[in-house]
């Protein structure tokens, strides 16, 4: 029995392992497919060509590419001129901003054809989104002036390039082919851009690595922004890392449980052979020999059974993975060997540590005496044995949750959960102990014998109360997550979110736009001018932008990729209802200076406070402003939100573009969002409903892996309990005789077993629901920060 | 309590084979007095204090506790019975490990319903008669081998039984923790005038009895009136 409970538990727990892992890849690939690189490193100059290749060589990228994205807009004129059948179209100035890419790949071009006229024409070609296309009556073979230059239109992007991100429609693009850059000189007209290097890699921990390599090469270096596919995906990603090792908890529970079962049988192994070790030693085998003699039969039997663990694991894996992904993804296999191998090489050291030190001092003049006890141990365990085994013990817990949690902050978030409820169980059992202790004996007789048993037994009441606590908190967390995900990304149905999410609506188009809207019977929802800042000052001191080494944290990380960005800015006099003030100045007798709210989050982060004084910079424009309001704003309101925005009547004039949010009724979004392209083209959209089915899809998926997780995290736990009960079973076998003995009656026997069981049961459900309850509060602010 | 024991026999199986430790045992324990059972490894004294204590049922024969049959009560019948009128003393002192020794004590005087303010101030005479008043509040694996077989003579009696079953009350203890042990057994079961049988191999403690039995190839003879 405890061969299999342990087995079970081994299979069990690799298998939740190997699976967590398998899905992590899973959503790292998902996350692949809705963006384009796994790093893009930004900076506002161009790079040199022999600096790209050092640092796909130094990353060992499988593939890079290049881009340099216009920040500024292109303003095309269609000029119709017809020259021998080809259309010139002039750019000068329009109405229609277009986002202008110049890369050296093509994947985003349906067709790719190669003009045999380009050397003829000794005009750089240039790829243009179809739709546009459309707009200006441009077809391949046309000629397109941009800037100063004359551009050979080589061929036509699909309708919907933008797709590949599947967000929605975003402005028209053209694509231009590096090997033009020289010719094109589009660089030196265009005061704002960014040159994107792309990296791309075959597995998610050459990312990390990559990206850690990068951060220190370039620390301290404020123009060069570096940014993962994970970054771009944290939305989508978060909160399904967040479930992973929240299930990963319970099998990382199990194991530990497995653990400890492996040492009791250990226990076991040399209790059952003292008689030949007695029997040995009275015939002249030395102790010493006789322990390493045993140690090699524990070690090659164990280590056999960890063999046969693994394989089971495999195919119990691969099975859950070809019904759920139909096919096979073993990802980072170096490293769970690496971690799993490590594990128990530290557990088998350590037991093979404790045989020969227990074989090797055994007093076999008590081992005569009282041959089964286990007391026999206890003079064998010197310091040193004990010193060994505390220091095995936490270098394996530090390696379980090292591989279990591998991002810092879900570490710590993680281990207070658990740690959480374990202080509650620990806490709460050791009051009741202490309790039922001194006055459980007042009660009738049928119940304070099985609450005096319970509490008196400490160890065993928490590891039932632990294992049938979580087997209730795991349960309810099943219910818990998926209401809370849903709630967070698809909304209260009563309190309908919207549907898309409008920007770069240029100044002069925001009211046609709106009105256009309300002819359709929809309303925009806080429009919202949009103006780009960046802090220069903060207290008179020059603003520090700085990028550290590798050793900050994923939080510092993200706090200093705002610090080196710009500041998100808007004017508004009132606050939205997805927004809180939590602290003010009255609103007076700031003299010059510009009075601006900031979102606290963003405060707290930058180290900004209420009364701080800075200067910002807006299109070279300096302000001093002072900070007079501190506010929380619920981002996934989908609002037009910002960190920063100042009162109307201060920086009316300034350029900028406009952001609005707006519920179109579901039947109506694709007509809407087409002929809403068709009059405003330069306006991009965000199909948030989209975002949600996304969501929902990968939801379904997740819920899906989750059952089967916890279906095996389930029997992982039910053969603790069983565990339990076959250990105590011969104990209880004679105090029930006793009892028996004693009056109490067969029927009342079993009326105390039954209200043992409510009384654990009961426990462990109130404990559960506490806890669960708790863990979703966190979860839910966690997700909602 | 007059104890008859009539035309008893029972076996058991031990792997194939049947074997048969009590062939026709004949004994009558006279009230009041003080009996030992002795006998050979072996010889079946264990079995016939199950089943005089009611944990096993014999497959032949009837006994008899005053005028009452014994062996004709059902299983619940006996063990209310038991739980009134028999006390009972094993070789290993079976106390329960997360009660203390004044929980043990007392239990059996909550479990039949006579715990009351005089019941519970008999236990505190009888835990001092014990010397282990400084010892009441100790959990049962707390207490030595001879402190836990005081406790447990004292909850065998602490229902005042009309009779008292001891099967080999010393057997796990050292000389002078077994002399302490005995001598309170024999002291109680006097106070409370209560039948003691004995099971021992124990000839010092055979001899303090007033009678002496032998069971011997499944039967029952008088060695000592």
């Amino acid at each position: 029995m405890i061969w299999v409970t342990t087995f079970l538990s081994q299979v069990v727990f690799l298998s939740t392992q190997f699976f967590r892992l398998s899905l992590e890849e899973q959503l790292y690939q998902k996350a692949q497919k809705n963006f384009r690189s796994d790093i893009t490193i930004s900076q506002r100059f161009l790079f040199s060509q022999l600096l790209i290749q050092e640092l796909a060589r130094e990353t060992n990228a499988t593939n890079w590419a290049e881009e340099i994205e216009f920040f500024s807009m292109i303003k095309v004129i269609k000029v119709k001129q017809n020259v021998e059948q080809l259309v010139l179209v002039k750019a000068v100035s329009s109405n229609y901003p277009i986002r202008g890419i110049i890369k050296n790949h093509n994947q985003e071009v349906v067709s790719f054809k190669k003009d045999k006229d380009k050397n003829k024409e000794n005009k750089p070609f240039i790829d243009i989104d179809s739709y546009l296309s459309d707009l200006l009556g441009v077809h391949p073979g046309d000629t397109l002036q941009l800037g100063n230059k004359t551009f050979f239109v080589r061929n036509l992007l699909p309708s919907d390039t933008s797709a590949t991100f599947r967000l929605g429609q975003l402005a028209p693009l053209v694509y231009i082919s590096i090997e033009d850059l020289p010719d094109t000189e589009l660089v030196s007209q265009f005061s704002t851009f960014n040159h994107n290097l792309q990296l791309t890699f075959s597995h998610f921990h050459q990312m990390e690595q990559a990206k850690k390599h990068l951060l220190n090469r370039f620390k301290k270096n404020p123009e060069i922004s570096i940014l993962d596919s994970q970054e771009y995906g944290e939305q989508w990603l978060r909160p399904a890392r967040w479930v992973l090792d929240f299930f990963s908890l319970f099998a990382f529970i199990g194991f530990i449980g497995s653990f400890f079962f492996l040492l009791y049988r250990h226990q076991l192994f040399i209790q059952d052979n003292l008689a030949q070790y007695f029997i040995l030693n009275i015939f002249g085998k030395p102790l010493s020999r006789l322990a390493q003699e045993e140690v090699f039969r524990f070690g090659l039997r164990e280590t056999l059974m960890l063999a046969v663990s693994l394989l089971s694991s495999g195919i119990l894996v691969g099975f859950i993975q070809s019904q759920v992904f139909n096919h096979f993804v073993f990802p980072r296999w170096q490293s769970i060997i690496f971690f799993v191998s490590l594990i128990f090489f530290i557990i088998w050291l350590t037991l093979f540590f404790e045989s020969y030190q227990i074989i090797r001092n055994l007093n076999l003049n008590q081992a005569l005496n009282a041959f089964q006890s286990s007391i026999l141990y206890r003079p064998a365990l010197g310091i040193r044995y004990h010193i060994v085994r505390w220091c095995s013990y936490v270098i394996l817990v530090s390696l379980l949750g090292a591989s279990l949690f591998p991002a810092k902050y879900l570490w710590v978030s993680l281990l207070a959960t658990i740690g959480g409820h374990t202080l509650l169980v620990v806490g709460c059992s050791w009051i009741l102990a202490h309790i039922i202790s001194k006055w459980g004996y007042q009660l009738p007789w049928s119940f304070s014998l099985p609450l005096l048993r319970i509490a008196r037994s400490l160890s065993s009441l928490l590891v039932k109360w632990s294992v049938l606590s979580f087997m209730v908190l795991q349960v309810l967390m099943v219910f818990h997550l998926r209401t809370i995900f849903h709630r967070e990304i698809v909304g209260d149905p009563n309190n309908a979110k919207p549907t898309v999410f409008l920007f770069d609506i240029p100044e002069e188009d925001k009211d046609s736009l709106l009105e256009w809207l309300e002819k359709r019977g929809v309303q925009a929802l806080v429009p919202s001018p949009f103006i780009r800042a960046r802090i220069i000052r903060h207290n008179g001191r020059p603003w520090e932008r700085e990028m550290n080494g590798v050793d900050v944290t994923r939080e510092q990380q993200t706090i200093q990729q705002i610090r080196s960005r710009g500041l998100n800015l808007t004017i508004r006099d009132q606050l939205t209802s997805s927004e809180t003030a939590t602290a003010q100045l009255p609103l007076n007798n700031f003299g010059s200076r510009l009075p601006i709210s900031l979102e606290k989050r963003f405060a707290e982060r930058m180290g900004l406070k209420l009364g701080d004084q800075l200067t910002i910079d807006i299109q070279n424009i300096e302000f001093d402003t002072i900070v007079y309001q501190l506010r929380t704003v619920r981002w996934n309101s989908f609002l037009p939100n910002f960190f920063a925005q100042v009162p109307s009547g201060f920086i009316d004039e300034v350029p900028k573009v406009w952001l609005a949010a707006a519920h179109i009724p579901k039947d109506q979004l694709t007509t809407i969002i087409k002929e809403l392209r068709q009059k405003f083209p330069g306006v991009s959209l965000v199909n948030l409903e989209q975002i949600r089915m996304e969501f929902d899809q990968l939801l379904e998926l997740l819920q899906f892996s989750f059952l089967l997780i916890s279906a095996a995290n389930l029997i992982a736990f039910l053969t603790v309990i069983v565990f339990v009960f076959v250990l105590t079973f011969s104990f209880r076998h004679s105090e029930w005789h006793l009892l028996n003995i004693l009056g109490i009656s067969r029927q009342m026997i079993n009326r105390l077993q039954i209200n043992e069981v409510l009384f654990f049961l009961a426990l462990a459900i109130l404990t559960a629901t506490t806890f669960s309850w708790l863990l979703r509060e966190i979860v839910q602010h966690l997700i909602h920060s | 309590m007059r104890v008859r024991i009539i035309n008893l026999k029972h076996s058991y199986k031990s792997g194939r084979q049947i074997i048969q430790p009590l062939k026709n045992i004949n004994l009558e324990l006279e009230p009041l007095q003080t009996h030992a059972l002795v006998g050979v490894s072996g010889a079946g004294k264990s079995t016939l204090f199950h089943i005089l204590s009611g944990i096993i049922h014999p497959e032949e024969g009837r006994i008899f506790y005053d005028d009452l049959e014994w062996t004709a009560l059902s299983p619940d019948e006996k063990n209310h019975y038991r739980s009134l009128h028999i006390g009972i003393v094993f070789q290993n002192h079976l106390l329960l490990p997360y009660l203390t020794a004044w929980e043990n004590l007392t239990l059996p005087l909550k479990i039949t319903g006579k715990w009351n303010a005089s019941s519970e101030q008999k236990a505190w005479d009888l835990l001092k008669e014990l010397q282990l008043q400084d010892r009441a509040h100790h959990l049962a694996s707390q207490l030595s081998g001879g402190e836990s077989q005081r406790v447990a003579i004292a909850r065998a009696v602490i229902t005042e039984p009309r009779l008292i079953l001891a099967d080999e009350p010393t057997g796990q203890l050292d000389e002078d923790s077994a002399e302490h042990t005995i001598t309170l057994l024999f002291n109680l079961s006097q106070r409370f005038k209560a039948t003691l049988f004995v099971i021992t191999h124990d000839f010092s403690i055979a001899n303090r009895c007033q009678t002496i039995w032998r069971l011997s190839k499944g039967i029952v003879y008088c060695e000592k009136s």
